[in-house]
């Protein structure tokens, strides 16, 4: 551990960090404790902290849901094949990228890729329908070159499952894209040099040099997207979906929240919200001591 | 509206402020898909902090948030308010709606809510054609729905569109949605009706709606409905009537409202008409509401329930076109909020003879055939009559499109309720019960997936039946029978 500084000078940076820390215990450790409302039955008069307990009553609602094992199967193919898409692409990209010399257009393609990921998935989703709709952009495409019926890319389970995929990387990948970026021009140029002394090629110097280097990088995105790990992601498959597809896109949430139609049980919800939320830290824990162990990655 | 005025800041509201004191202060507005209304609602119960005074519509599941309401102890007991404070007028005309009219928003004897009564013919699905188009292509009105796929087909030979607006809730829905082929079988999906034992069973596991999705199955692979309706809301469904491409569409009596105007703005050649069409046993059969409508509540705690009851009150008047100043300012042709988008009553309530519109439509064409004498004639009567002759002697017809979508209403809208006797059928149970919380969504999911696939050919007509043995084990049957217990109390 290193010892704490105890120079005068690393107080702003106390100082800076303080209005952030702040915010987050407002907004994110506090409304945490709420939390205990999994455990009881919830009467809003009496609010959370008097509603009576009711033990595990809430998670086995959830475990005996009828569809359980489908949408559990459902949210994590999901989010681990989107995790896996999210990094590998754009890990590739900023590879492609970061090899481009004119440096105004390095400059604008990585805004120009970062830019969608600020849009909001209801004006998206509004958008890729009309896209991928039997009248849209790609079917009259598909329509002049082969002639062939239009593809129904919304009601096709295998079709759907792309665009949810295609669509979430094209939207995200900008994010891990610029981070992979900046990793990539703090690596020490003299590496390079040596190794074309030594009479590297291009793609031992890419596995040899480059991954090695941005390591960390890879493992500290892998990790921070592992948090999503049973989300999914509601706004997109909400606003895409319809009943032909429930079978392989419906997950937690978008079940839960037709279940609200019937009846809407707030305790419930948290309590699925638990659930993930302890799931999740279970998975970044792992992944976290496997970096160190493996990784040469040291958070602390 | 007038610039610079709004729902809290107009004439109407600078009545009740005047005359009664009170100013009502507009909490919140949500948008009017997926049901975003109830879902806020639900938020502020949890979260303990509802408006004043909420309006609640009893579809999807206001009853379900009313005992909700009652539970936590969050609105007032009304009983007294109703009782000393609702005018004579009121209490007659809550009688319209038989004696068991306050039964669901009654808890422990005490009245919780001010129930709006269902004019249920609104549910009657109608279809709407272009007369223009028809007598182009030599047809007559469609009365069955044979005449209907005649008519698509036709319209596509004119190289119009030859497909049905149709949205993604395909039943018991108002606009572009299928009710009007399960009516024309006999069937209620997703509604509980009384069986032919007398006993109440689930209307979407009746062998008539195996009919009517297999009539839907043929049209979707003749192409006459979109391949991608299911993608589309209710709003995006009828935008080929406004666009002229469509001739032809389901929607409720009042589409002089919406979405005709705008069809006919943009070409002052279309005429279009209603009718119900005749089922394919020759009667004309619809789904219905239930007996009420919406409720009002009040929050628990707020000073003056009277004063509410006083709007309600006025409300119940204005709504029966009693009040002349009411009236001139959101009725008469050239009134000022009379295309106003949204009601400027402060707080709304409609006791009305469930059939209402039919008898209303009735009375108006006996005046405007000289059956009748005007000045005889109930003040509804004489609003409408009025607004339809100052419509038919306007020198341009479109000029004012509100004065054509109110004059249109009954003379066209109502018309079609008239032609065929319609026979509907009402739920015999609505509500959310305790089995259905933890079991209805997956059967409800099944059913959506089921239907949509054997309407898009992905699934065969017999797959019908292994859905409903499938529905009654899931937790079907445990439900049913759970409705008819309630129900028999």
């Amino acid at each position: 551990m290193l010892k704490p500084t105890r120079n005068k000078e690393v107080i702003h940076y106390h100082i800076m960090l303080f209005p952030v820390i702040v915010f987050l215990v407002i907004f994110s450790i506090y409304p945490t404790l709420g939390s205990v409302m999994a455990f009881k039955s919830f009467d809003p008069i009496k609010g959370i902290w008097g509603s009576p307990w009711v033990g595990l009553d809430n998670f086995r609602s959830l475990f005996e849901i009828p569809d359980f094992k489908r949408i559990t199967v459902n949210t994590i193919t999901i989010s681990v094949v989107k995790i896996v898409l999210n990094v590998s692409c754009a890990l590739a990209f900023a590879l492609l990228l970061n090899e481009t010399r004119v440096r105004w257009f390095k400059r604008s393609v990585q805004t120009v890729v970062y830019l969608p990921f600020f849009l909001s998935w209801v004006i998206m989703a509004g958008i890729f329908k009309d896209f991928f709709s039997v009248e849209g952009l790609i079917n009259g495409v598909i329509g002049r070159i082969s002639g062939n019926e239009p593809i129904l890319f919304f009601t096709s389970k295998s079709w759907f499952m792309i665009i949810i995929y295609l669509t979430d990387v094209w939207k995200g990948f900008g994010f891990n894209a610029i981070v992979f970026l900046a990793a990539l021009t703090s690596i020490n140029p003299s590496l390079y040099e040596a190794a074309e002394v030594d009479g590297a090629s291009r793609w031992r110097k890419l596995t040899h040099i480059t991954l090695p280097s941005i390591r960390p990088t890879i493992v500290l995105i892998l990790i921070l997207s592992l948090q999503g790990i049973l989300s999914g992601g509601f706004d997109q498959i909400f606003n895409l979906y319809n009943p032909l597809v429930y079978s392989v896109s419906d997950i937690y949430d978008t079940y839960i929240y037709r279940m609200g139609f019937q009846n809407n049980q707030y305790e419930f919800a948290t309590a699925v919200g638990l659930f993930r939320s302890a799931v999740a830290f279970i998975f970044i824990f792992l992944s976290q001591w496997l970096a160190e162990k493996y990784g040469d990655y040291k958070v602390f | 509206m007038p610039a610079g005025e709004s729902f809290e800041n107009n004439d109407v509201q600078k009545w009740f402020e005047e005359n009664l004191n009170v100013k009502p202060k507009l909490a919140w507005t949500t948008s009017d898909q997926n049901f975003a209304f109830e879902q806020k609602v639900n938020l502020l119960i949890a979260a303990n902090t509802i408006p004043d005074v909420l309006t609640i519509n009893v579809e999807p599941n206001g009853l379900n948030i009313l005992s909700k309401l009652v539970k936590a102890g969050m609105v007032e007991d009304l009983t007294q308010v109703y009782n000393d404070y609702a005018s004579p007028y009121l209490k007659e005309s809550m009688k319209l709606g038989g004696d068991d009219v306050f039964d669901p928003v009654t808890f422990d004897g005490k009245l919780y809510a001010i129930p709006s009564l269902s004019d249920i013919e609104t549910a009657i699905p109608v279809v709407w054609t272009r007369k223009d188009w028809l007598d182009q292509a030599g047809l007559q009105e469609p009365q069955t729905l044979d005449d209907v796929e005649a008519a698509l087909k036709a319209f596509k030979a004119m190289g119009k569109s030859g497909q049905l607006p149709t949205q993604q809730n395909i039943y018991n829905s108002d606009t572009a949605s299928f009710d009007f082929v399960f009516g024309a079988y006999n069937s209620y999906p997703g509604q509980w009706i009384k069986g032919e034992d007398g006993s109440i069973v689930y209307g979407s596991i009746q062998p008539e709606v195996k009919d009517a999705l297999a009539r839907l199955a043929k049209w979707y692979s003749e192409g006459l409905v979109a391949k991608d309706f299911m993608m589309n809301d209710s709003n995006k469904a009828v935008e080929a009537v406004a666009k002229g491409s469509a001739g032809i569409f389901d929607g409720s009596w009042w589409a002089p409202w919406y979405p005709l105007p705008d069809s006919v703005k943009n070409d002052h050649n279309a005429v279009w008409q209603s009718t119900v069409l005749k089922g394919e046993d020759g009667i004309a059969h619809a789904r219905g509401y239930g007996k009420i409508r919406s409720f009002v509540v009040i929050k628990k705690g707020f000073k003056h329930p009277e004063a509410i009851m006083k709007v309600l009150n006025v409300a119940q008047d204005a709504n029966a076109k009693k009040l002349d100043w009411y009236n001139k300012l959101t009725f008469d042709a050239g009134g000022k909020y009379t295309d106003a988008k949204t009601g400027l009553l402060p707080v709304s309530i409609s006791a009305k003879d469930p059939h209402e519109i039919s008898n209303r439509y009735k009375d108006i064409m006996a005046v405007l055939n000289g059956e009748k004498d005007i000045n005889t004639a109930e003040p509804e009567t004489q609003a409408q009559v009025k607004t339809i002759q100052t419509y038919q002697a306007a020198a341009d017809p479109f000029a004012d499109m509100a004065l054509w979508s109110g004059a249109n209403n009954f003379y066209v809208g109502a018309a079609g309720l008239a032609k065929n006797p319609v026979q509907q059928t009402l739920p015999a149970f609505i509500g959310t019960t305790d089995l259905m919380q933890k079991k209805k969504t997956t059967l409800d999911d099944m059913e959506k997936q089921t239907f949509l696939e054997i309407i898009t050919g992905k699934k065969t007509i017999d797959d019908f039946d292994s859905f409903v043995a499938k529905w009654k084990s899931m937790g079907g049957d445990e439900i049913t029978a759970e409705v008819n217990t309630i129900a028999s109390k």
